[in-house]
């Protein structure tokens, strides 16, 4: 494969290119993704949606493409998943010994690689988010090693949740993994995708395309507790279809550089959408969130709560959208971003942005940047509760509203865990 | 003669270059109430802040003896966790944080300092339900944020809640009484004087004798200019609220 000149430089592009270059699978998608690479450079600070994250760095180091490997799965994820459908990927690739595969009735799951006729079943899957070209998402199209195709069936309402854990292992590896998740018409399911790895250096690149069917409900939760080495660009763009409801929570305590970018194209009318997240931050930890919610259809609804809690050098973004479509009138679209800053060499960048072309419609956006409130903190050391418990008790608070649409209890409580202990060491 | 349970003496304070106290002193032995009323601006609430430790205020002469301990050097929760507490005159919302889960904290910090073990659930929740009816607000506030949209009464009922709670050896009621009606008042009083024991002592903030019919104090002090200007029994009080300040200054 021929690589020119905008990406002439990463070699470590070159390497995941000619990495790829011999698999026979998806080769009109592969063929999209590194063609497009030609003409879509990797971004810069010069970059509207990238204005507070530097990548070049990141781009001059020697990655190599991840090959299958073994490990194991963190006690936490193990008491989180007991009993329960679990998809565990190390270094982007199925690993069906630590998998559970579901039993239940009305879910069908493909590991990606082992999958023969996969191409012609998601050709329907977006792939981009109006047509824009990001270099990230054309890497993952053009060297995905794995992943998974989940499709729930119509009308089925999946009771217990489908875990997906993304294990990262070993020394300089470049993960690309590509999911495909369908909810048919009146399916009911909850996602939960963990993140976690050792401390090598690494990067992710992870794509979600997700389709929700008429009348499906879609939960859709993260947590990133990876390695603190490693670096992940991970996109999920979502087709939502009438009638039909996406809960989104996304919540960052691990890695070095965490960008995620959710799309949401909501299609048909009477949709709920909600896309809610949260950062704990510390040291030069670094997570990006792009958030999109395009209302393309009239008579809808949707919530963005974006909670950041940053102290030492570190850097919590939020860079949300809402697009209101001429035609889409009575739509309810609301959006906060609120971040906390521990440190004086702390930093929250926060755009909430609207872009209405409807005139009937109820919008509001909104964002702060502050610190803990001393008053309160003097008021719960008045009463003995000692200066490091009450921070965590109040960034405990601050965020808790980035959690309200969570409805698995134990995946909130690991949640609400990982808040304390991360302010518990600030 | 018992050995006082706090000795203030020559206390100096200032914030941001202004000297609100300026050698104030007085001891309080256990068991006493004492109040001190005074004009507004006089360093009454200041006096307070400092007792409890708000690291706004400097302290730039004087001691704090509390127990037999200087407590300048503590933080406000050490201090608290030695006996003292302060009513707020204002007390702080605290959204997302449930009273419960507050409490418990204090609870648990405070006997962590002494080297106990946390309060049992069991026990912690009984012990709850036992001080809220003291003040009348059984049931109302367990998962309830701190004080978020609570009427005044009841932000001031839940002060003297907490103080139950924590069972302190000095109590500071820092205008406890402003912004009550006559019934909250009572409640307010009535909590306080069932927790007066020859152990514990009150020092009770307030510019009006009102509160003094129903909290009696040993004595009444007048404070001034950062200072204390005159001591007398309760019946200054009762003087105070006829003449006014004006022939103190």
């Amino acid at each position: 494969m021929s690589v020119s000149a905008p990406i002439k430089n990463i070699d470590f592009v070159e390497n995941i290119l000619s990495d790829s270059a011999n698999r026979t699978d998806f080769q009109s998608l592969r063929a999209h993704g590194s063609k497009g690479l030609l003409t879509t450079p990797f971004p810069t600070l010069r970059d509207e949606y990238w204005k507070y994250t530097r990548v070049s760095g990141l781009l001059k180091k020697e990655f190599k493409s991840s090959q299958i490997a073994n490990s194991s799965i963190s006690k936490e994820t193990i008491r989180l998943t007991e009993n329960q459908t679990r998809l565990v990927f190390v270094n982007g690739f199925l690993n069906s010994n630590l998998s559970v595969f579901p039993t239940e009735k009305g879910i069908s799951a493909h590991a990606i690689s082992t999958d023969s006729d996969l191409e012609s079943k998601v050709n329907s899957f977006p792939t981009n988010w109006e047509n824009e070209q990001e270099a990230f998402t054309l890497l993952n199209e053009a060297s995905f090693t794995d992943g998974i195709r989940i499709e729930i069936a119509k009308n089925q309402k999946i009771e217990s949740p489908i875990f997906l854990v993304h294990i990262t292992v070993g020394e300089n590896v470049a993960v690309a993994q590509r999911n495909f998740i369908k909810l048919n018409e009146g399916s009911e399911a909850t996602f939960i995708s963990v993140f976690e790895g050792d401390n090598n250096l690494s990067f992710s690149n992870h794509f979600n395309s997700i389709l929700v069917d008429e009348n499906a409900k879609l939960h859709w939760f993260e947590n990133h507790q990876d390695g603190e080495k490693a670096n992940v660009v991970g996109t999920s763009i979502a087709h939502q279809k009438s009638n039909s409801e996406i809960s989104i929570g996304a919540y960052v305590f691990g890695g070095k550089m965490i960008r995620k970018n959710f799309y949401i194209s909501v299609l048909g009318q009477n949709c709920e959408t909600m896309a809610n997240g949260s950062y704990i931050l510390k040291d030069q930890q670094i997570a990006d969130f792009r958030v999109i919610v395009d209302h393309k259809a009239a008579h809808c609804n949707s919530n963005q709560t974006f909670k950041g809690v940053m102290s030492d050098k570190a850097t919590g973004v939020f860079n949300g959208k809402i697009y209101v479509r001429k035609d889409s009138q009575l739509i309810n679209a609301f959006q906060t971003n609120r971040n906390i800053l521990l440190s004086d060499d702390a930093n929250a960048y926060s755009r909430p942005q609207l872009e209405i072309y409807a005139d009937d419609v109820k919008c509001s956006h909104g964002s702060t940047i502050g610190q803990l409130d001393e008053d309160a903190l003097f008021y719960m050391m008045a009463r003995g509760i000692r200066r490091t418990e009450a921070e965590k008790m109040l960034v405990s608070a601050f965020v808790a509203d980035a959690m309200d649409n969570v409805n698995y209890t134990a995946f909130k409580e690991l949640v609400l865990e990982n808040v304390a202990n991360k302010s518990a060491n600030f | 003669m018992s050995t006082p349970l706090i000795q203030i003496k020559n206390l100096h304070a200032e914030v941001e270059g202004h000297k609100i106290l300026k050698g104030f002193n007085l001891d309080i032995n256990p068991g006493e109430i004492h109040a001190i009323m005074g004009p507004n601006g006089t360093g009454k609430s200041t006096l307070a802040s400092v007792i409890a430790g708000k690291d706004e205020y400097e302290v730039t002469q004087g001691e704090v003896i509390f127990n037999g301990q200087n407590i300048l050097e503590l933080a406000p929760e050490e201090r608290a966790a030695e006996g003292i507490f302060l009513a707020f005159q204002y007390p702080v919302e605290i959204p997302g944080v449930s009273n419960t889960n507050f409490m418990k904290a204090a609870v648990n910090n405070i006997r962590e300092y002494h080297g106990k073990d946390p309060l049992r659930a069991k026990d912690f929740l009984k012990l709850m339900k036992e001080k809220q009816e003291l003040v009348e607000l059984k049931g109302r506030l367990a998962n309830r944020s701190v004080n978020e949209g609570f009427s005044g009464g009841e932000k001031k009922r839940n002060e003297i809640f907490q103080m139950a709670m924590l069972d302190p050896k000095l109590a500071i009621l820092d205008e406890t009484d402003s912004g009550l009606d006559i019934d909250a008042l009572k409640i307010v009083a009535n909590g306080v004087n069932q927790l007066h024991t020859k152990e514990n002592s009150f020092l009770v903030i307030t510019h009006y004798q009102r509160l003094l019919e129903y909290i009696i104090p040993d004595f009444v002090h007048v404070m001034y200019d950062g200072k204390i200007v005159k001591t007398g029994g309760k019946e200054l009080a009762l003087e105070l609220e006829e003449k006014g300040y004006d022939w103190l200054k």
